[in-house]
């Protein structure tokens, strides 16, 4: 695993919103499946990761509730809501005109 | 909906805080345990799997501090913690909290007070409904820069053609003696147009104004309305008093109405008006010539802006009327304008005259400001200093390097509400004192002058300080945070480096330089006002001086003459008094000038001739002021009208026309009359130090211009045997016995009267010597704190010296040359910076040179003395330390 690469700025959002377009996930679901979509990029550690939900679900961009894990462990999921997906929708875009200019700005 | 859910988080992160920890608290542990189950998972034994679990998830508490900071509220909640621990920390440390208080409330406590001093001056409106449409409108004479009145016909035609008005009223504030039953008072009363009251937008209390139609016909309308504050003070606030007979100059008034309590007058800074009367009856006000007439300029105006007009379009309106008025009358007329003025602050020649001490109190201020800065910002970096070990264990246990911030700059605001709240109690304290020197007028009456802690000023003066303590407070804060872990828990915290040793003594340096500028800037106004009150060349000490204006009371010019004399004789039969003369002018006016040349070369045109000052004066005048005559003979009983003309010169007159010659019997052409010279004076006339004396002219009181009713008027100047305060009563009873009714005015011992004359010297004086003798302090006290906080520092050095054998004495003088030395590296400093800063003083100091030599030595033997005494205390420690103990401290 790439351990030194930084998370721009707002890429963790992005990640997060991303990896539950499909499903509910629990925490370390999330943090899973963030390192499995980037192969492995990407560690996205507890000290980030909690701020980054709490802070998304205060903007309505997700919700939570209490639930069983695959292997019925009690714990915490989180879900998109259409506020989220709008988010999501709108940085996606953001996020490829940026990565189209910086990668024409280097080709130069 | 955004907003809904973030409302929503408010409400549960501060309500409902226990459950939103209790679940952030599960959801951590319900994380681990999925991390080891899926470590397990993997095949690790259980106690690697979580050892290697709890590895990854890192510091619990730090991640816990993260979330909270970034949920909704969050600062709110943050703030009031951190409020709490700010106190906390400050009330476990007593000593450190009251003189950073204190420091800090005499720092906003002083500056609140000049700021408000300022504001009353130059920028407070009147208390009227409406203030900021008021304008004054005042005269303006071509080539001179001063205030002057205008004529009621004037006025008349201002009011009646400029559109620029909804209202415009004139005022004039005449010279009263009221008289009501046994009781008698000179007072301020203002004769004013009739929609006065209207145009300041008020109402009676009782009764009511005038009437339009009471302007009109000269001395009809004999009515007045009482101020407020002297129904309240001379009829005991009688709500029967309407209707009453009261007299005024000798002429019965009946009272018509009561003003509110907020009118005083409409010129800030001048006399109390206490009662007005309409426009009709200027005559029993003024005398010397028809208020009602063309040419007799008495009145100022007051106007209320129409709405949308700016003072800048009434003025281009009213030049244009001015230059009618002169087409229409250039008798009168010529060359006059008009001069239009917010009604802001005192009035425009006042505020002239107080800028120059309002910038040097404003600078006295700012030094004091800056010293108070500089011992907050070593106190705050000593604290800092010792708590650096807490701090870098805190960070080391995880706490956030924003949250630590956060705590120090909580205490910073604290310390600065508290020093703000205290400082308003100062401010209150120095405005009482302030207060003193402009509540009377130079005639001893009263003055319409307040001056209340303004909000903006407050306000202005609070984020002055508040961003003074968080700039100190945060700079040190974000050092001390940043400290290096393991070197400030290896320093074991009492080796700070040398870096912040030479910043604190900077500080000090900084202290001591600032606060020797202003022990020698008070020491040199000190000394200037006590060659004031000594006189220059004369000696006011036993001197009372009374204003006599028998035309007030209808006298003529024989009449006044006859009861002069009489005056002069029972005053000189009263027990206590030595000697009484009658003068046009108060001995120590230099600015009333007349024509003077020498017989032969009369100049062509009178306007370019030149003036000098000049007084009529009785005889005895110069033995009363204690001068001993250097030629000739004073003013005696021949020197009456009919008599030949005489003239007394002093010596700069001698010099400019009889240089080096004998001037006696010499003759001199004074305002016109060829006059022999039979006496010579020293120079007597007040001037500020490097400036030389001008030539000056005395004639006799008795012989003179006979022109106009003043000649009749005088100040006469009484000695007295002992205090001249004591001998007032006497002094008028002397007079009311030839008289009764006569006003008697600016009746007050000759020092009191040169304390009004000088007021800015003694305003400067006053709170320079307050702000040095805060500095003074203040230095002290930060020089005391940087030498006991070095005795702590090298508390193992002296212990390794005093068992190596050194005696106290040699102990002590480590600790006190240090003090002595910082001491004079500040004064050194200081010194030039003082050198720089009495230029600014040049324009209130009298007889004393700038570089004085004694007020320069005298601040900075005083500094020593400070310093020593700041020095006595850890010197004392740094001896009474034991070696044994001394070697063990860590």
């Amino acid at each position: 695993m790439a351990r030194d690469t930084t998370l721009l700025q707002g890429t963790l959002d992005l990640l997060i919103l991303k990896t539950l377009t499909l499903e509910k996930l629990h925490g370390l679901g999330i943090a899973r499946r963030v390192e499995q979509i980037t192969r492995g990029a990407f560690e996205v550690k507890p000290g980030s990761l909690f701020p980054a939900l709490h802070r998304m679900q205060e903007a309505g961009w997700l919700t939570s509730s209490w639930g069983q894990s695959e292997n019925g462990r009690k714990a915490r999921y989180y879900t998109l809501t259409s506020a989220g997906r709008r988010q999501l929708k709108a940085e996606t875009g953001e996020w490829g005109r940026v990565a189209l200019a910086m990668a024409l700005a280097l080709k130069a | 909906m955004a907003l809904a859910s973030r409302l929503v988080s408010w409400f549960r992160n501060l309500f409902r805080r226990a459950r939103v920890e209790r679940e952030l608290d599960e959801e951590l542990r319900t994380y681990r345990d999925l991390l080891i189950a899926e470590k397990i998972q993997a095949g690790m034994a259980p106690d690697q799997a979580r050892r290697a679990a709890a590895m990854e998830l890192g510091a619990v508490e730090h991640i816990k501090d993260e979330v909270r900071d970034v949920r909704a509220g969050a600062w709110l909640r943050d703030l009031g913690r951190d409020l709490a621990y700010a106190a906390r920390a400050l009330r476990k440390r007593p000593a450190f909290t009251g003189i950073a208080t204190g420091t800090l409330a005499l720092g906003i406590g002083a500056t609140a007070a000049i700021a408000s001093l300022a504001y009353a001056l130059f920028q407070a409106g009147l208390p009227f409904p409406d203030a900021n449409r008021l304008v004054h409108v005042y005269q303006s004479h071509p080539g001179q820069t001063e205030y002057f009145e205008l004529s009621y016909v004037d006025y008349r035609y201002y009011r009646e053609h400029a559109r620029s008005f909804s209202s415009l009223a004139a005022h004039y504030s005449a010279p009263l003696h009221f008289v009501n039953g046994s009781e008698s008072a000179a007072i301020i009363g203002s004769v004013v147009s009739p929609n006065y009251f209207e145009t300041l937008g008020l109402r009676p209390v009782r009764g009511r104004f005038f009437t339009e139609d009471e302007g009109r016909v000269p001395g009809r309308d004999p009515v007045v309305v009482l101020g407020h504050h002297f129904w309240q003070s001379r009829f005991a606030g009688d709500p029967d008093v309407l209707g009453r007979l009261i007299r005024l100059n000798g002429a019965s008034f009946t009272i018509v109405g009561i003003a509110p309590p907020e009118l005083e007058g409409v010129a800030f800074g001048k006399a109390q008006v206490s009662l007005w009367m309409p426009s009709s009856m200027f005559r029993v006000g003024y005398q010397y010539c028809d208020g009602l007439a063309p040419g007799c300029n008495i009145v100022y105006l007051i106007g209320r802006l129409a709405p949308g007009v700016r003072v800048a379009d009434a003025q281009a309106e009213l030049t244009t009327l001015a230059r009618r008025l002169e087409a229409a009358s250039p008798e009168t007329n010529k060359g006059l304008g008009v001069l239009v003025k917010p009604a802001r602050g005192a009035d425009p020649q006042r505020q002239a005259d107080s800028a120059r001490i309002l910038i040097l109190l404003g600078g006295a201020v700012s030094l004091v400001l800056l010293i108070v800065c500089a011992n907050l910002a070593g106190l705050l970096l000593a604290r800092n200093l010792a708590r650096a070990r807490e701090l870098s264990l805190r960070l080391s246990l995880g706490a956030s390097r924003s949250r630590v911030v956060r705590e120090l700059l909580a205490e910073s605001l604290l310390l600065a509400l508290l020093g703000g709240t205290l400082g308003i109690g100062v401010a209150l304290l120095c405005n009482a004192v302030i207060l003193t020197f402009y509540r009377f007028n130079y005639a001893g009456l009263p003055t319409y002058f307040n001056l209340g802690l303004d909000r903006a000023v407050l306000a202005g003066t609070l984020a002055v300080t508040l961003a003074t303590v968080l700039g100190f407070g945060l700079v040190p804060a974000l050092r001390a945070s940043r400290t290096d872990l393991l070197t400030t828990m290896k320093d074991e915290g009492h080796s700070p480096g040398p870096g912040r040793s030479r910043l604190r003594d900077a500080l000090v340096i900084l202290q001591v330089a600032l606060s020797l500028v202003l022990v020698v800037d008070a020491t040199l106004l000190i000394r200037s006002m006590r060659h004031i009150y000594r006189g220059e060349l004369f000696d006011p000490s036993h001197v009372v001086m009374v204003r006599l204006r028998p035309t007030l009371v209808g006298y003529d010019r024989v009449r006044a003459h006859a009861f002069q004399v009489a005056v002069q004789r029972r005053l000189e039969a009263t027990p206590g008094v030595i000697a009484a003369s009658p003068a046009e002018n108060p001995a120590i006016w230099a600015d009333n000038t007349i024509h003077v040349w020498l017989p032969g070369s009369a100049p062509a045109d009178l306007s370019r001739a030149t003036r000098f000052g000049a007084n009529r004066v009785g005889p005895r005048f110069f033995e009363i002021l204690g001068v001993r005559l250097l030629a000739g003979r004073e003013f005696d009983e021949r020197d009456v009208s009919g008599a030949p003309a005489v003239a007394i010169v002093n010596q700069a007159m001698v010099q400019h026309y009889w240089p080096g010659g004998n001037a006696l019997g010499e003759r001199l052409v004074v305002d016109g009359v060829s006059s022999e010279v039979v006496g010579i004076v020293p120079n007597l006339q007040y001037r500020e130090a490097g400036r030389s004396a001008e030539p000056f002219v005395y004639r006799s009181y008795w012989q003179g211009n006979a022109g106009n009713g003043r000649s009749t008027e005088s100040r006469t100047h009484i000695l007295v045997s002992g205090d001249p305060r004591v001998m007032l009563p006497a002094i008028r009873r002397a007079i009311a016995s030839v008289d009764p009714d006569m006003p008697i005015s600016e009746d007050q011992a000759l020092v009191d009267r040169l304390a009004f004359e000088f007021q800015p010297v003694r305003v400067a004086e006053t709170l320079l010597v307050c702000f040095g003798a805060v500095a003074m302090f203040l230095s002290a006290f930060g020089l005391y704190g940087v030498l006991a906080f070095r005795v702590t520092e090298r508390t193992r050095e002296i212990g390794v010296r005093m068992a190596l054998g050194a005696g106290p004495g040699e102990v002590a003088r480590l600790v006190v040359r240090r003090g002595i030395l910082l001491a004079l590296a500040g004064a050194a400093t200081g010194v030039v910076a003082a050198l720089a800063s009495v230029r600014l003083l040049r324009s209130l100091r009298y007889g004393v040179p700038g570089g004085d030599p004694l007020a320069f030595a005298s601040a900075l033997f005083l500094m020593i003395a400070v310093a020593l005494a700041a020095s006595y205390l850890p010197a004392r420690r740094a001896t009474r330390l034991d070696p044994l103990l001394a070697l063990r401290h860590d």
